[in-house]
Formats: structure tokens, C-alpha cells, sequence
């Protein structure tokens, strides 16, 4: 579902990316780790088509970014960290704002908001405007967002930055079902408990360069650890150790 | 529904919602604009109709006969003093006057009186005045002569200038350059809220990320700013039109009347004229500010860009305005961003624009407008510019 082969990028004299390798298929969930700065955004800003970047091959649902931006957003839910929210609509303004870009007429996207107002339990969301939202009405109406046009494709840029504990655990719910549901998850944080619940494989991105690609399992057999967080600090070590 | 249409309607429903910019941008200017125009007139004016009306006494030294006379006529009483200076510096008197071998001095406390001064100044002047008239006519009428000998021809000034621009009144003058200010700042805020505003807020990744190019998410945001920019204009343009009503109401009951002074009537041909002309111009201005705030990281840093990006436009041009009717009429001036439009709303409401005049000013303010909104389109496209923060 989604093939990234060679994923270069440069800012300046900076290398951000060096030729990253990866895949994330159909009901699987990808967790890209790594700390601020190790290029997790700037992958998923190349893979929606917002940022320019070298690839030897570069796919989303089989069409390539960097040629057909528009056709891969239609395809793909994406939700950043930040809040991203208009503080002066509601929340069902934003529903409709965003829907419109989907090409869905308004009848259905009235139904769609209803069902994702069942699903995602938008209640008094939908008709508060955001500065009168809390942090848990806002974040249902960002992952809303991300679902509203059935998305082939997840890329969670940090999803739970901002979010309290219920809100937090609400989000890894709906995740666990997407991937159910088939949907290929690219799942960007540093937060690895977050990721040890729930990848099945994962990528350790380390400035800039993808140090491990494997499953969750295999992981931490191979750096001895008890943990994801243990086995990925001992692999950026072992980068450290090789470089010095 | 276009995804133009859709960010349009999207961001003037922000603007709308935001009670603040609509007040600042919207209500301020019709409200205030009045109430600058007609409350500092109408508080000068009834200061000086009481000063106009007000008794003050006058020391005389020598009064001549037939001057209390006239100084009563002007509600001043006239008191013989054999010191008017000292009578008025030891405040016995507002005014002093001494008749002296043919010679009339006058004292007054000028500097220290300010305009209650310069009233009372005028009212000796003219009660002098009339003195002397009836004393040269009496000299005269025992000379033999007809007094109307020193009046050999009667002066008469008759404006030709076009009903137009007669009715453009005293407030015509202002208007481009009002029109160039409420753009730039009804502008100011939807600009810096759909740029910078949203890359602080973190919206403007997601809203890059629908599928809509980017130069469709441009228009959207550049025709809601040109919608504001237009509704401040309207407003300020509509505050001075009340305003100039306000002091014509008022003036025509004066005695002098003045009501033409202070007129402002825009015919359709200048209304349409001026509108093109605003449109075009605010297609200018926001795509320079689109550009400006694609390049801050926050609103506050855009609102910096925009405050300075004001000074520049806003200072020639106020310059072009005082010294526009002393201006030889070269055409190349209109190819000139902001002179140009400027020059030709100032020839719209003079009714002596030239087809000359809106060939080159619309269409250089066309092609500086396009070039402006492509540069916003280029930092719009930038990544560097994009996700800088």
C-alpha cells in the first residue's frame, strides 16, 4: 500500500533524509520511531507530494506523489501533532470545510458526518466552535477529519501530542480498528510504548537514516532488550559506536 | 462547491466571526469617520459663534466720533482710556485702541488669546474697516466726488470646472488616498490570519495536504482578503459621505453657507470608475501581503511585514496627494504602483481623467496585481517558505 525505496532528501548543506526503504501493506501498522529532528515529518510530507524529494520509487495506494499529488490526498487521512484546527468554526464547519475538497456532494457528506459523529461520538463537538472545544473534542474532530472521506491509507504524524490520557487512549482504539478494517497505518512518534502496543512492524529513523526496519518482535530480539524504547536506544548506540 | 469558493467561504467566516475585525475594519470607520470629520468643526464652530457673539470692553485712547458706534455694532464697548496698552496687559480691557496723528494702533494679547484672540482681532478690524469707509465716503461727498469712484470694476470669480467635479466638494481630494488606506488595513488582518496566522495555528499543513492545488487555496484566500479590503473601504468611504453630510447640514444653516464646501456626491460613472479602480488595487496589495505573509512564521511577525509594507505605500502617497493638482499631467506617472491608481481616482473625482489615464493605470495596476499574486502563488509553492517555523 505504501513503497518508499531510496527516499532522499537534502535542505541546503543538510542531508534530513538518506535513502530510507520501506514498506507498510494493507491492514498493517508501520510505527516510523524516532526522536525530534530524525526526519519522520519530512517522510510523510514526501509521501503526501508536499515536499519535493529524491526516491527511486515512491508509492501510495500504487500512485506516485511526486506525480499525481492530488489523486494520492484523495486516498490518504492524514493527522499531524499540532492542533490544526480553525478556532472560529465548529466543528461540524470544519467537517463540511474539509469535505467539500472530497468531492462529496452534500447529502452525503451529511451522512457521513453523522456516522462519524456514532463512531467517533462527536456529540457537543459538532457544534462548538473551537476555542470553546477542550483538548478531547478537538482531537475527535482532527481524527474525524483524517476519516471523513474513508481513507485508504492512514500517516499519524505524532497523533498524540497533544492529547490527554481518554483522548490518547480513544485515538490507539481507532487505530487498532483501522488496521482491522485494512487500512495500511503509518504511524509517526517518539512516544514507543505508544508504538509497542501497536505496530506490527517498525522503522527506527535516526538522523535521517532508517537503522532498523523489521517487525516489533524481531526488534528487540536482535538489540536484547526488554522493550522497544530499550531495543531502540541500543541500536542508535551501536550507529554511535560504528561512527566513532 | 470549487475549492476556491470553499477556502473563500471558509475564511470569511472567520473573518466574520472574529468581533474585533469587524469592528476595527467595518463599524470603527463609518463611525468614526463622521465623528473626526463633524465634531471637531462643529466644536470650532460653536466656539467661535460665541466668540463671534461674546462683549468684551475696548479702551480707546482719542476715539474719534462715530467709532463707539461702530465697535457696538460688533458687540464691543468701547471705553475711553488714556492707557490702552497698559488697560489691556493689566487685563481692565480685551482690546485696546489709540488714535494717534492719522496713525490706529490696535493691542491685543494675540499670543496668549490663541483663536478667542484672532475672533476678537476680526471684529475691530471690521468695525475699523467700516469706520474708515464711512469717513473716505464722507470726504468724498464733500470733495464732490461719487463714492463708487473708487470702485471702478466689480470682482466676480466663477468656478467652470464640471458638476462632477464641483460635487466631488472638499472632501474629493481625500478620497484616493482614504481608499488606499482602508484597502491596506481591511486587508491586513485576513492576510495575516490565512498566511502566517495559519502556519502558527499548524492548519495550513493540513489544509495543503487536501486534494485542491495550492493555486486554487491561493485565490480562495486572496478574494476574501480583496472582500474585506472592499467592505473597509465601503465603510470609510461611506463614513466620510455621512460625515461631509453632517458638516452640510450644518454649514447650510449657517449665515455665510459653505453647504457646497463640504458636499461629497459621486456620480455613476466615478462610482464604477473608482470601484474598478479599488478592485484592482486590492488585487495589488494582497498579493504583496500574501507574499509578506507566507514569509513571517507568525501573525505577529506578519502583522510587522504589513505595518511597514503601510509606511511604504501610504507616505508617497499622501505626498502625491498634497502635490497632485500642482503635478504636470505626464502619463508615464500613471504606470507607477499606487501613484497611478491614485492619479487617476484624483482625475476620476476632477472629472479630468483621460482614456490615456485609465488605459495605463488599469492596466499597469492589473499587471503589477498579477505579478503580485504570482509571487504569493511562488512563496505559496516554496516548501522552505511553507513549513518554516
Amino acid at each position: 500500500m505504501i513503497q518508499v525505496r531510496g527516499l532522499k532528501k537534502r535542505y541546503g548543506r543538510t542531508q534530513v533524509l538518506s535513502g530510507l526503504d520501506f514498506e507498510v501493506r494493507p491492514g498493517e501498522v508501520f510505527a516510523l520511531l524516532g526522536p525530534n529532528g530524525a526526519g519522520k515529518t519530512t517522510t510523510l510530507r514526501a509521501l503526501l507530494g508536499l515536499i519535493r524529494a529524491e526516491a527511486q520509487a515512491l508509492s501510495i495506494a500504487g500512485l506516485d506523489p511526486r506525480r499525481s499529488p492530488l489523486e494520492v490526498r484523495k486516498r490518504v487521512g492524514y493527522v499531524t501533532g499540532g492542533m490544526g484546527l480553525y478556532e472560529r468554526l465548529t466543528g461540524r464547519e470544519h467537517l463540511i470545510f474539509f469535505g467539500r475538497f472530497y468531492d462529496l456532494a452534500a447529502e452525503a457528506l451529511e451522512a457521513r458526518i453523522a456516522e462519524l459523529d456514532r463512531d467517533f461520538d462527536l456529540g457537543e463537538a459538532l457544534f462548538r466552535p473551537v476555542l470553546a472545544m477542550s483538548s478531547g473534542m478537538r482531537q475527535k474532530i482532527l481524527v474525524a477529519r483524517a476519516f471523513l472521506h474513508r481513507p485508504e491509507v492512514l500517516l499519524l504524524d505524532e497523533p498524540t501530542a497533544a492529547l490527554d490520557v481518554f483522548a490518547r487512549r480513544a485515538l490507539l482504539d481507532r487505530v487498532e480498528a483501522e488496521k482491522r478494517a485494512g487500512r495500511a497505518v503509518l504511524y509517526s512518534t517518539h512516544v514507543l510504548p505508544e508504538a509497542e502496543e501497536l505496530a506490527d512492524r517498525v522503522g527506527f529513523l535516526y538522523r535521517g537514516r532508517l537503522i532498523f526496519v523489521g517487525p516489533l518482535e524481531e526488534a528487540k530480539r536482535r538489540y536484547g532488550a526488554r522493550t522497544l524504547e530499550h531495543a531502540f536506544i541500543q541500536a542508535v548506540r551501536e550507529v554511535e559506536a560504528g561512527v566513532a | 462547491m470549487s475549492p476556491s469558493l470553499n477556502v473563500f467561504w471558509k475564511e470569511l467566516l472567520s473573518f466574520f466571526r472574529d468581533r474585533r475585525a469587524v469592528l476595527n475594519q467595518i463599524v470603527l470607520p463609518v463611525v468614526l469617520m463622521p465623528l473626526f470629520m463633524f465634531g471637531p468643526t462643529y466644536l470650532v464652530e460653536r466656539l467661535s459663534t460665541q466668540a463671534a457673539t461674546e462683549a468684551h470692553r475696548v479702551a480707546v485712547r482719542n476715539m474719534p466720533l462715530g467709532l463707539k458706534e461702530e465697535l457696538a455694532r460688533v458687540g464691543l464697548l468701547a471705553i475711553p482710556d488714556p492707557d490702552p496698552e497698559a488697560a489691556v496687559r493689566e487685563g481692565r480691557a480685551d482690546a485696546g485702541i489709540v488714535f494717534f496723528e492719522g496713525r490706529v494702533t490696535v493691542y491685543l494679547a494675540l499670543a496668549q488669546g490663541g483663536m478667542k484672540a484672532e475672533v476678537l482681532k476680526g471684529r475691530i478690524e471690521h468695525a475699523l474697516g467700516r469706520y474708515k469707509s464711512s469717513l473716505v465716503e464722507a470726504r468724498l461727498l464733500e470733495a464732490g466726488l461719487d463714492p463708487r469712484v473708487l470702485e471702478p470694476f466689480q470682482l466676480e470669480f466663477v468656478d467652470v470646472s464640471p458638476p462632477e467635479a464641483r460635487e466631488a466638494g472638499f472632501f474629493g481630494f481625500l478620497v484616493p488616498m482614504m481608499l488606499l488606506m482602508f484597502i491596506l488595513t481591511g486587508a491586513m488582518p485576513v492576510v495575516s490570519d490565512a498566511t502566517a496566522g495559519e502556519k502558527e495555528r499548524g492548519t495550513l499543513e493540513v489544509l495543503l495536504a487536501v486534494p485542491a492545488p495550492t493555486g486554487a487555496i491561493l485565490l480562495g484566500k486572496a478574494g476574501a482578503a480583496m472582500v474585506a479590503a472592499v467592505l473597509s473601504t465601503a465603510s470609510g468611504v461611506g463614513g466620510l459621505v455621512l460625515g461631509g453630510w453632517l458638516l452640510q447640514t450644518r454649514s447650510a444653516a449657517l449665515p455665510d453657507g459653505g453647504a457646497e464646501t463640504f458636499s461629497f456626491r459621486l456620480g455613476a460613472e466615478a462610482l464604477f470608475a473608482s470601484l474598478v479602480t479599488g478592485v484592482l488595487f486590492a488585487a495589488f496589495a494582497v498579493g504583496v501581503m500574501i507574499f509578506l505573509g507566507m514569509l513571517a512564521k507568525t501573525y505577529r511577525e506578519a502583522q510587522t511585514y504589513m505595518g511597514f509594507l503601510y509606511m511604504v505605500l501610504v507616505l508617497p502617497a499622501v505626498l502625491l496627494g498634497m502635490a497632485s493638482s500642482f503635478l504636470e499631467p505626464n502619463p508615464l506617472l500613471y504606470l507607477i504602483p499606487v501613484a497611478g491608481p491614485m492619479m487617476l481616482l484624483d482625475g476620476v473625482l476632477r472629472a479630468k481623467a483621460s482614456l490615456l489615464a485609465y488605459v495605463l493605470a488599469w492596466g499597469s495596476t492589473l499587471f503589477y496585481a498579477a505579478a503580485a499574486l504570482f509571487l504569493a502563488a511562488l512563496a505559496f509553492k516554496r516548501e522552505e517558505v511553507v513549513f518554516r517555523n
